[in-house]
């Protein structure tokens, strides 16, 4: 199994499987307030967590979602937690706090304030529940409001479908501006109202580019919108929303079924199939499902036909245009000979594709091909022959300076980095369970970072002399140094979890032959790359870097997912808000990587492209038979 | 495994909606659609025998459009011989061929030795012809290349297109046959064949 893999699939492997007994253990030194995590097997009613100043509230107790009865009570309208000073404390202290390796206790008080973040509500009334408080949050600014509602914006496609989400959001507006329920305070429909177009505002701003892609999701925000211009009037001190509303709208260009669509796109080359200089020095933007890309469909006799297809096809789709291209008679599809759609790795595994399934494009492995073909020929389909011819490559790796290297490698990535959208990290941890979104450029940054791992084997492999490559050894070790002074963790990960392939790390002699200095560096690194105890000296390291930095993605993945089946998401009808609010810290860390542009200066000189090219489009063998096979034959005796 | 550099790569070039992939599938596959599919790139593998043994004949499907210049320059100069697609409906289509042919010459240097064929498709569509066969037989001259006028939809002068061209070649001897020994396809494509003599 590939490193990254065995890393993504043993999720709790290092961790507790719930939260330690030792009440208030906290990772990293003593930076946060002790009170701020409790354990579950704790009383809900802590005095390690006073009552906010607004007095007992309801809801503290309604936190504890898996020990309260399901009567837990709804935190009540009338009681809108006020604002809490030691919040900014709070969102200070955990800015310095290390991702937290901890899988989420059912409830905590994040802030030890007692402020109470919100009460487990069933999906249907949470909504209502972060409404009741925005206002109060739109005045003191403050309290749990901000939070709370970042959090639900993040995360609420894990107990509402985002259509659903926006159709309760419009309800609520609607029934504003209807007779306000008795027990309503004068303005209180007015408040609602303005609450209404805080989430909305912040919706849209989260999602920007995603909106496009949804278009039911598209018209419910349009006819909402309609909605609030209605009465623009009533929002005298709120101008810049709606004005910000305006550009918002605007700028996502909603996709509504009735209007003509938007002026066709380019078509964007998915690097792996077609390797061209022009584009791949571009400047790399977001996919989005509704892309049109290339992709070539091979037959078992090596054929192969590119078809043009959008990014979030179907199995379905991609096999109807396949047929059609081939002019596959109906005849021959009703017999039974229908085509199958099959991937296949370079080392002969071989998988069919459900004809459901969606965007598997950029699922593929580096080398992997997708294949059509009929179920009789499925068993005959062998892989294309390797792309890289097996001599021994004089690439541009053994030219480039490793300053040079180093540097476009985090310049790519962070291009990478950069257009993966913040819910991918939600999306692709919970996908399979609610309507899967598109999750594409975080796929590309996954399966970048595997190619770079492979790409220190191969070359290292495909290096024949013995002492050009103990220098070859050395300048892959330097350039990791490199890209972890440029704060790039991911570039840095992989080429270290490169150099630990069993197929590089056999290499007695070479190693052998790498300078002490280096021997140690290198020993260094796998200390930092250790995963014992959950990855903690790496968590330490990164907790120490200012943004922009580039963590290892595949980290984050996984704490997720551990959060994810670590604590369920309804019990008994409730929401587990503390789960979304963890889920949505963990967001709001990569928000804060990404907070400030990361800038190198690279000179445009034809070398630099060259070795920029190199970089960007790497050829890796993916086999680890043939990896084996090529450090057999350079060191046989070795062990 | 089949072995890359044992292919014999034919490349198929013209403008868009010429027939290109019309005459490429009527070859490989025996069927015709009216029905047009802008191609990106496909390319089919066929086996033929090449001085006497066996190798794989790869016919490469190019686009009309010409968006993606690199991918063309790729083509051409990874290929061993050339297909020239016009429509005999459009003389549009015959100037369209120019570029590409010049670009050939430039990758290729001496395009003595590389067979080269300029084919006139459509030719069932006599009632709309505006390029005469004289002046695509002038036109093969003035590039020293051979000249045929097809039709994919009759399957009229396809296999024979094919089979030109490889005995264009010089450098090997390639051939269809291989011997004795016809691929299910070929058979197929026989049989459809006895049905429609239109020559």
């Amino acid at each position: 199994m590939k490193p990254l893999e065995k890393l993504l699939k043993k999720p709790g492997s290092h961790l507790p499987v719930r939260p330690a007994a030792p009440p208030g253990q906290v990772p990293g030194p003593g930076s946060v307030p002790a009170p701020r995590r409790q354990s579950l097997s704790r009383p809900p009613a802590s005095p390690e967590e006073p009552a906010g100043p607004a007095g007992p509230v309801p809801g503290g107790e309604g936190r504890w979602l898996e020990l309260r009865p399901p009567e837990a009570p709804l935190r009540s309208p009338e009681d809108p937690s006020p604002g809490c000073d030691r919040d900014r404390d709070r969102d200070r202290d955990r800015d310095r706090e290390p991702p937290s390796p901890e899988p989420p206790p059912a409830a905590r008080c994040c802030c030890g304030c007692g402020c109470a973040p919100a009460a487990p509500a069933p999906p249907e009334r949470l909504l209502a529940a972060l409404l009741d408080r925005l206002p109060a949050a739109a005045h003191g600014r403050g309290c749990g409001a901000e939070s709370l509602l970042d959090d639900i914006v993040l995360t609420h496609s894990l107990f509402l479908p985002t259509e659903r989400f926006l159709q309760q959001l419009h309800q609520h507006f609607v029934l504003a501006a209807g007779s306000p329920p008795a027990r309503w305070e004068e303005g209180s429909g007015l408040r609602r109202k303005r609450a209404v177009l805080a989430v909305l505002l912040h919706f849209l701003e989260t999602y920007k580019g995603l909106l496009q892609e949804e278009e039911s999701a598209g018209k419910v925000i349009k006819e909402l919108y309609l909605l609030i211009m209605k009465d623009t009037s009533l929002y005298h001190e709120l101008e810049d929303e709606i004005l910000k509303l305006h550009q918002l709208v605007e700028t996502v260009e909603l996709k509504v079924a009735d209007e003509t669509p938007p002026p066709n796109k380019q078509v964007k080359p998915l690097f792996r199939h077609f390797r061209r200089i022009d584009s791949c020095l571009q400047t790399r933007v977001a996919f989005r499902g509704s892309d049109e890309i290339f992709c070539r469909v091979y037959m078992p006799d090596h054929s192969y036909v590119t078809i043009r297809s959008r990014l979030s096809a179907s199995v379905q789709d991609i096999l109807a245009s396949v047929t059609e291209k081939l002019q596959y008679s109906e005849e021959q599809s009703t017999r039974g000979d229908a085509l199958i759609l099959v991937t296949m790795a370079s080392s002969g595994e071989k998988a069919v594709l459900q004809p459901s399934e969606e965007c598997v494009f950029t699922t593929l492995g580096i080398n992997s091909h997708l294949f059509a073909c009929t179920r009789d020929t499925f068993d005959s389909l062998v892989p294309l022959p390797e792309e890289i011819q097996v001599v021994p490559g004089d690439t541009e790796i053994h030219r480039a300076e490793p300053e040079d290297v180093a540097n476009h490698l985090t310049a790519f990535h962070w291009e990478l980095f950069r257009c993966i959208h913040e819910l991918e990290f939600v999306d692709y941890v919970f996908h399979g369970e609610r309507g899967r979104r598109e999750t594409a450029n975080l796929e590309l940054l996954l399966q970048r970072c595997s190619e770079v791992q492979h790409w220190v084997g191969t070359e290292l492999l495909l290096c024949e002399g013995l002492g050009k490559r103990a220098h070859l050894l050395k300048k892959l070790i330097k350039i990791a140094a490199i890209c972890k002074q440029n704060q790039d963790m991911l570039s840095f990960y992989a080429i270290v979890i490169g150099l630990n392939n069993a197929a590089v790390s056999r290499l007695r002699l070479t190693w052998e032959k790498l300078p002490g200095k280096f021997k140690n560096l290198f020993r260094k690194f796998e200390n930092l790359t250790d995963p014992c105890r959950n990855h903690k000296t790496y968590r330490e390291v990164l907790a120490k870097m200012k943004p922009p930095l580039i963590p290892f993605v595949p980290l984050i993945l996984k704490d997720l997912t551990f959060l994810h089946e670590g604590s369920k998401t309804l019990l008994d009808g409730l929401v587990n808000v503390e789960k979304l609010h963890c889920i949505a810290e963990k967001v709001r860390t990569v928000r804060k990587y990404r907070s400030r542009p990361l800038c190198l200066e690279l000179e445009a000189s034809p070398a630099q492209l060259q070795t920029k090219a190199y970089v960007r489009q790497l050829r890796v063998i993916d086999n680890q038979n043939l990896l084996f096979e090529l450090s057999y034959k350079l060191e046989p005796g070795s062990q | 495994m089949p072995e890359q550099s044992n292919d014999y790569r034919v490349v198929v070039f013209g403008a868009g909606g010429v027939g290109k992939s019309s005459l490429v599938l009527r070859f490989v596959k025996g069927t015709f659609r009216e029905s047009y599919i802008p191609t990106i790139e496909d390319t089919y593998r066929q086996v033929i025998s090449c001085d006497k043994s066996i190798c794989t004949l790869q016919i490469t499907d190019t686009t009309g459009s010409h968006q993606f210049p690199a991918m063309q320059r790729l083509s051409i100069s990874k290929g061993h011989a050339f297909i020239l697609v016009y429509s005999i409906t459009s003389r549009q289509s015959l100037e369209e061929l120019k570029p590409i042919y010049e670009q050939i010459c430039q990758i290729k240097g001496d395009i003595e030795n590389i067979p080269i064929m300029l084919v006139g498709n459509k030719n069932d569509e006599n009632q709309n012809r505006e390029v005469e066969n004289s002046e695509g037989e002038a036109m093969a001259k003035k590039w020293k290349c051979a000249f045929m006028e097809t039709s994919a939809k009759t399957n009229h002068n396809v296999k024979e297109l094919f089979q030109e061209l490889l005995n264009l070649e010089k450098r090997r001897t390639v051939s269809l046959q291989i011997d004795g020994k016809k691929s299910k396809q070929q058979k197929r494509k026989e049989k459809l064949k006895g049905k429609c003599v239109v020559m």
